[in-house]
């Protein structure tokens, strides 16, 4: 049979209710013989009692009726004596029915024999009647008669008295039974609650155990200890629960098995795949912590991640510009204005290399700012083939301009005719020579500035300055030729501006190129209108040169700030203008750019920084 | 008559300066090396000197030294004239004690304005 908690339920329901079913049956044991004692009680003594006593009372009556009988003389008091007479025998009768106690017969004998002594006896004192007051009726009476009465009532009394005692007795050893059956149902009943709470605790600990030790265990699996068996035996439920706990805890611990065996799997080959990136990467948390540094920047940086991890970024690399920007993305990785990138340079023992940091915030997909991680691009080579550029730019444009300055100095000498007199053609080629001269030497200065404002080697003055200074200088330069053709050149500028920092001479130049390049452009049959305007925007002065010419088409628009670019048509210049104007736009921090539409006009915007307060450049 | 001492590696510049300042009623001497064109300069004691940076021998930069330095001399001013455009060569050859710098190629009538300037 098994085992089972419910069979164990009714077990012990079951045993609990035999206990007190016996101690019930004892209980009623008990009150059976107690129930017994007080009939024997009733039926021993208690009739014999009642006998005796009626006897006592018809015998007394008998004699009243004698004593009458002697004084009255009344015939009436005889039968009163006989009617007693019956009385006394019929109680006389169920007193010899119910002898119960030892000598009892004897008692009952006695009275019989002094009965029918009094009975003769009286017979004989009626016999002697009817004399009233007779003394010999006296002397009968108080002689005879009345010893016999007093023999017959004396017997009675004694059979009262012995049925009396023996009442006493038994009601004696009735209480002792009571008293008995009290102790022992009290002891039965302490046994049973005795016995019923052992086995209530013996059963619910059995029961409960197990349950406990699964909680327990069940506990260990939800902190993640998945290895977790139970050890129960039996049969029963629990154990059931147990077994199968023991398979799912098993087939848990092979789960989380093959998921980390997967996670293992997955974390290596991301980290091959960070490792093998050509670029470094280096990983901190929101302390500046290190926690990643693939291989290509323990390469860079000359450290190893296990010496690195876990340490302050500042130790491992000592490079105040990495640092800075790690610093400032962690402080404020939400900022939109934050320096994204820089340029680093790594010195080694065996070289100098360059590299271009880029930092992001590192955030969780809920936003939550984890840290900062910098992609590290070498770029000594980009660096070197720019250097050499320009290098090479300005190597060739110093090589041009001394063969340059003979020439000018020639074309010099012959048009102001100092080795001899020119002919009208000869003039017209020389004048030709200078033309192109200057023009090649305008390319080469051009080059020159380009070369050194994309290497960063262009010093740039900035001061404060009232731009719309600089617009109405730039626009009194073009006065003349705008005249020339009939065109219109006007200015649409606030009544207050505040003032720029800026390189005057750069932006003087920028403005002189747009105008002359809108010049360049203009109709020619007089409707020509070039409007230069300023006016101030976000923080910034805007201004634009906006003009109503040939416009530009999308193709050219595209690439109009690149090297080398020029409209459809020629018009002189190398094509380099645009792409100055932009470098030096940049380097004020400032934006240029174009709109344009054929055959309706151009516009061009560029923006220079506005000085806020007084002196704060 | 005002005298003119060139001191320039390039025979080409030599010529055609020399040749258009001649045509202006300028005395001129040329050297093409620095050692020559200090030698000549404290012997013929010019009015003015056009020194070119770039030279074989010594550099504009030495020979301006140099010349300044000479007790008979030092008052001459010294023009500068040089393809180098850098800020920093500019304030150099200032330092040297040149009095002006001109950028090659330059526009000869401005290359007499400057001497003018400073004779």
């Amino acid at each position: 049979m098994k085992k089972s908690i419910r069979f164990r339920l009714i077990l012990f329901f079951a045993i609990i209710l035999c206990i007190f079913g016996m101690s019930n049956i004892w209980a009623i044991f008990n009150f059976n013989t107690l129930s017994r004692s007080i009939d024997s009680i009733m039926e021993s003594n208690y009739r014999s009692i009642e006998s005796a006593q009626n006897m006592m009372v018809a015998i007394e009556r008998q004699d009243s009726a004698i004593l009458g009988y002697m004084f009255s003389e009344n015939e009436e008091t005889i039968s009163s004596f006989y009617d007693n007479q019956k009385i006394f025998l019929n109680w006389l009768t169920r007193a010899e029915d119910n002898i119960t106690e030892n000598g009892e017969t004897d008692v009952i004998e006695a009275i019989n024999r002094s009965y029918d002594q009094y009975i003769n006896l009286y017979a004989n004192f009626i016999a002697l009647g009817p004399q009233k007051n007779s003394n010999e009726m006296n002397d009968y009476y108080y002689n005879q008669l009345f010893t016999a009465f007093e023999s017959t009532k004396e017997s009675c009394r004694e059979l009262l008295n012995l049925n009396q005692t023996s009442m006493l007795e038994r009601k004696n050893s009735a209480q002792k039974i009571a008293q008995k059956a009290t102790i022992s149902t009290a002891i039965v009943s302490t046994i049973a609650l005795l016995l019923g709470i052992l086995i209530v605790t013996i059963l619910s600990n059995r029961i409960v155990n197990p349950i406990k030790k699964l909680i327990d265990k069940i506990k260990e699996i939800s902190d993640g200890h998945y290895n977790q068996q139970i050890e129960i035996e039996g049969q029963d439920e629990i154990s059931q629960l147990a077994l199968e706990f023991n398979t799912m805890a098993k087939r848990l611990v092979d789960y989380d098995k093959l998921n980390i065996s997967r996670l293992l799997e997955e974390k290596n080959k991301s980290e091959a795949i960070v490792s093998s990136i050509g670029d470094g990467i280096i990983v901190v948390d929101q302390d500046n912590r290190i926690t990643l540094v693939n291989q290509k920047a323990e390469m860079i940086f000359g450290i190893h991640e296990k010496d690195v991890l876990k340490r302050h970024l500042l130790e491992a690399v000592n490079n105040e510009t990495l640092f800075s920007l790690f610093k400032k993305m962690n402080d404020a990785p939400y900022e939109r204005q934050r320096k994204k990138n820089a340029e680093i340079a790594v010195e080694t023992q065996k070289d100098l290399s360059y590299y271009n940091v880029n930092v992001r915030p590192v955030q969780t997909s809920e936003n939550r700012h984890l840290g900062v991680v910098a992609l590290i691009q070498d770029i000594t080579k980009i660096k070197e083939v720019d250097r050499l550029k320009s290098d090479f730019i300005s190597t060739v444009s110093h090589e041009f301009r001394t063969p340059l300055t003979s020439i000018t100095m020639g074309v010099g000498l012959l048009l102001e005719q100092i080795p001899g007199t020119l002919t009208a053609k000869q003039k017209e080629l020389v004048e030709a020579i200078k033309e192109d001269s200057e023009r090649l030497n305008k390319l080469v200065g051009e080059l020159l500035d380009l070369s050194k404002l994309e290497s960063g080697k262009m010093q740039m003055d900035f001061q404060s300055h009232q731009l719309k200074e600089t617009i109405n200088y730039s626009m009194e330069v073009f006065k003349i030729q705008f005249e020339e053709i009939n065109a219109d050149l006007v200015s649409n500028l606030p009544k207050k501006m505040k003032l720029s920092k800026m390189d005057l001479n750069k932006i003087a130049w920028v403005l002189t190129n747009l105008i002359g390049n809108a010049l360049r452009y203009l109709p020619k049959d007089g409707t020509g209108k070039v409007e230069v305007g300023a006016k101030e925007l976000y923080g910034k002065t805007l201004v634009w040169v906006k003009d109503n010419g040939a416009g530009i088409n999308d193709s050219i628009k595209a690439h109009i700030f690149d090297k080398f670019i020029q409209g459809k048509e020629k018009a002189g210049g190398a094509g380099l203008g645009l792409a100055i104007c932009q470098e030096i736009i940049k380097a004020h921090g400032g934006d240029i750019w174009v709109e344009s539409e054929v055959d309706k006009g151009t516009t061009f915007y560029f923006t220079v920084p506005m000085i806020q307060k007084e002196g704060d450049i | 008559m005002m005298k003119v001492l060139i001191i320039d590696d390039e025979k080409n510049i030599l010529n055609s300066v020399s040749m258009y300042l001649e045509g202006h009623g300028y005395e001129v001497e040329i050297s093409d090396n620095g050692f020559d064109g200090i030698k000549m300069a404290k012997e013929n004691q010019p009015n003015v000197i056009l020194l070119d940076l770039v030279l074989p021998d010594i550099d504009g930069y030495m020979v301006c030294k140099t010349l300044k330095e000479a007790t008979n001399i030092n008052k001459i001013p010294i023009i500068i004239m040089s393809a180098k455009c850098q800020k920093e060569d500019i304030d150099k050859a200032m330092d040297m004690g040149a009095i002006e710098y001109i950028t090659k190629p330059f526009e000869p009538q401005k290359l007499i304005e400057i001497i003018k300037k400073h004779i």
